[in-house]
């Protein structure tokens, strides 16, 4: 772990002392917070996105405090590390969706040069190679039959993106196809003075719209269908959704990602509470999947694609 | 309720330094922010994206090669030395106390010329010579001065030909000739300062400040100047620089020909103008586009200024151009106005 007087030193503070111990330092400028990278590629890439991303909106984001020096980040035994500040309150969406839209437009919409290597969370051949033929890992009675049934309607749900994403296939549309700072929720909404303070994670960029869905169904449960056409058409000003990310959006959307992630989860498990839980969550994220894809499709206007209710 | 919007920008923009503000005072585009570490001078400014990039690279030049007589541009914890929101600029500045009054005899003019000198002295780059490119720029202005000359005597014509003439109109009937000379004289000058340089075959620029004044500048107690605002600064000819702050000079306090050389002097003890480049320093000081500007205010007759304020904002700068006139002769007496 790095030492308090090799931070001090290095950032030029006069009193700094930890509030988590190798996580959060508390400084006279406040808390800050570190964080450890293995790779050199992506810190780099992280440094260059943080700083567009404010640039081009304007907006706060955790960016890499510079050193004494100038530097960016430091090399230490364990990697390297960056130092950010710490907020914790979080930011309020409600009747902001003006606000939020524009920022996601354009977070979606930064085209900074793209990393060597990068997370395509959406692989539809892993997905169908998994799906493709009945799982019998020798789960019990209760469980088998919920989980074939839930595979057909899952390898449904896959033919339906497959077929999206052969109709916008094309050079353009995958050039297209956005590369970004992985999001997680909308807790990473942060407030700072009135104004949006995005905090991003330490994870790879990633390619597709995983992050954008997950924000439209968090934004759909907490605040309702006619809020999220705000939002959505505040997003589509900066980022053409209707006109050049629709289907492939769609296409994301209806690819059963939560259930290869269950598949994955309940083979590490024998306790067969812990079995309710990931099958009710399961069941939870399904359904949000098929609001948001109803919803979206009533949006744009256009063949609607249904995702069978479980 | 106000209070708190104006507050929101400042606290966002001071976070990204660190700063957490105990009182904040305005004066016209500068905030004073105090805190616990200090106090410091925020500017509000209005920038392009291109402006903005060069005043990064003219501040950072400043400090690479020691120009230590002006106030830096400190960064941000992210290392940005401009904060960009909408339309609007901000960039922070330690704040430096201005003296009015100091500690040894020195007078602000002299200060400032000596350190407007020392800054085009370490700037100063002999350009690749383009007869072209000195013919465009000769030019250019020439045909400037030549349609200005001719608004103005439009609108000498159109007053003539009232029954009565207002106070303004009647000073300005009365020293029109005087301006068209002093136009004449800058053409002349502006001709030797071209010919000299298409006979040398060369012509060097400096960064100029581009707006060096009074105001720009804070003076310590010892009476030494930190100059700020490099937001216009070009590289350009030090005779345009020098122009703009002798013109600055002119209007702010009472002067003659002999402090005119006095100053000059001064600069010229750091750094010596060619024959060529005083001659266009004199063509831009002679001009007489502060009375054309005068009369175009009053033209517009948009209440800004009434007849007694625009009647004596004229007769100021009528004694200027003539005392310019006086300093011009001291400078280049009659018989080598042509070079």
């Amino acid at each position: 772990m790095i030492s308090l007087s090799t931070l001090v030193q290095s950032y030029g503070f006069k009193h700094a002392d930890w509030e988590v111990e190798g996580e959060v330092l508390k400084t006279e400028k406040g808390l800050k917070r570190i964080s450890y990278w293995a790779d050199q590629d992506q810190v780099l890439w992280h440094i260059k996105w943080r700083d567009h991303l404010a640039d081009k909106t304007g907006y706060l984001t955790n960016r890499m405090i510079q050193t004494l020096n100038g530097e960016r980040m430091i090399l230490t035994d364990e990697g390297w590390l960056t130092l950010h500040d710490n907020v914790t309150s979080l930011f309020p969406y409600k009747d902001r969706e003006g606000e939020f839209g524009k920022f996601i437009g354009q977070y979606f919409s930064l085209n900074i040069e793209e990393p060597g290597d990068y997370h395509d969370p959406v692989n539809m051949d892993r997905i169908n190679n998994h799906l493709k033929y009945p799982i019998n890992q020798g789960f019990s009675e209760e469980i088998q039959p919920f989980i074939e049934r839930l595979r057909k309607e899952a390898l449904l749900r896959l033919s339906k993106a497959k077929r999206l994403r052969e109709e916008s296939f094309g050079e353009e549309a995958t050039a297209l196809i956005p590369v970004v700072s992985p999001i997680f929720s909308l807790d990473q909404g942060k407030i700072v003075f009135e104004k949006l303070y995005w905090q991003h994670g330490t994870e790879r960029p990633e390619k597709g719209y995983r992050s954008l869905q997950i924000i439209l169904s968090q934004w759909l449960q907490r605040y309702g269908k006619k809020s999220l056409y705000t939002l959505l058409y505040e997003i589509d000003k900066h980022f053409p959704l209707k006109k050049n990310h629709f289907k492939n959006l769609l296409a994301d959307c209806l690819t059963p990602w939560e259930f290869t992630l269950f598949l994955e989860q309940i083979q590490k498990i024998d306790d067969p509470n812990q079995m309710e839980v990931l099958k009710e969550k399961l069941t939870f994220q399904w359904e949000e999947s098929r609001q948001l894809v109803k919803a979206l499709s009533e949006w744009f206007d256009l063949t609607r694609e249904k995702v069978p209710t479980v | 309720m106000t209070i708190q919007i104006q507050q929101k920008p400042i606290g966002s923009v001071l976070f990204q330094y660190d700063l957490y503000p105990e009182k904040i005072e305005s004066y016209g585009k500068v905030k004073k922010i105090y805190t616990s570490t200090g106090q410091y001078a925020l500017k509000e400014t209005l920038m392009t994206e291109e402006d903005g990039d060069w005043f990064i690279h003219v501040m950072k030049r400043l400090e690479r090669i020691n120009f230590n007589y002006v106030i830096p541009v400190i960064p941000t914890k992210y290392g940005d030395f401009l904060l960009r929101y909408g339309d609007k600029v901000f960039y922070l500045m330690p704040w430096y106390e201005d003296h009015k009054e100091f500690r040894y005899p020195v007078e602000p003019e002299e200060v400032m010329a000596e350190e407007i000198a020392k800054l085009h002295s370490l700037t100063e780059r002999t350009q690749d010579y383009s007869e072209s490119v000195l013919e465009d720029s000769h030019e250019a202005l020439r045909k400037r001065w030549g349609l200005r000359r001719i608004e103005m005597e439009r609108y000498i014509d159109q007053i003539e030909m009232n029954e009565y003439y207002s106070p303004f109109e009647l000073t300005l009937l009365t020293h029109f000739q005087r301006t068209l000379f002093m136009a004449n004289e800058a053409e002349q000058h502006l001709k030797a300062w071209f010919e000299g340089a298409k006979e040398k075959e060369s012509f060097r620029s400096v960064l100029c400040h581009g707006k060096p004044s009074r105001k720009h500048a804070c003076f310590d107690k010892y009476g030494t100047a930190y100059l700020f605002n490099f937001e216009k600064a070009v590289l350009d000819t030090p005779s345009r620089d020098l122009a703009l702050m002798f013109r600055h000079f002119f209007q702010s306090r009472p002067w003659d020909e002999h402090e005119g050389r006095h100053w000059l002097q001064l600069y010229e003890k750091q750094f010596s103008l060619s024959e060529e480049e005083k001659h266009l320093f004199i063509s831009y000081l002679a001009f007489p586009e502060s009375i054309y500007q005068t009369v175009d205010t009053y033209m517009k007759k948009d209440g800004k200024m009434t007849e007694f304020q625009a009647v004596t904002q004229l007769e100021r700068k009528i004694l200027t151009m003539n005392r310019i006139h006086r300093f011009m002769n001291s400078i280049f007496p009659k018989n080598q106005n042509n070079g």
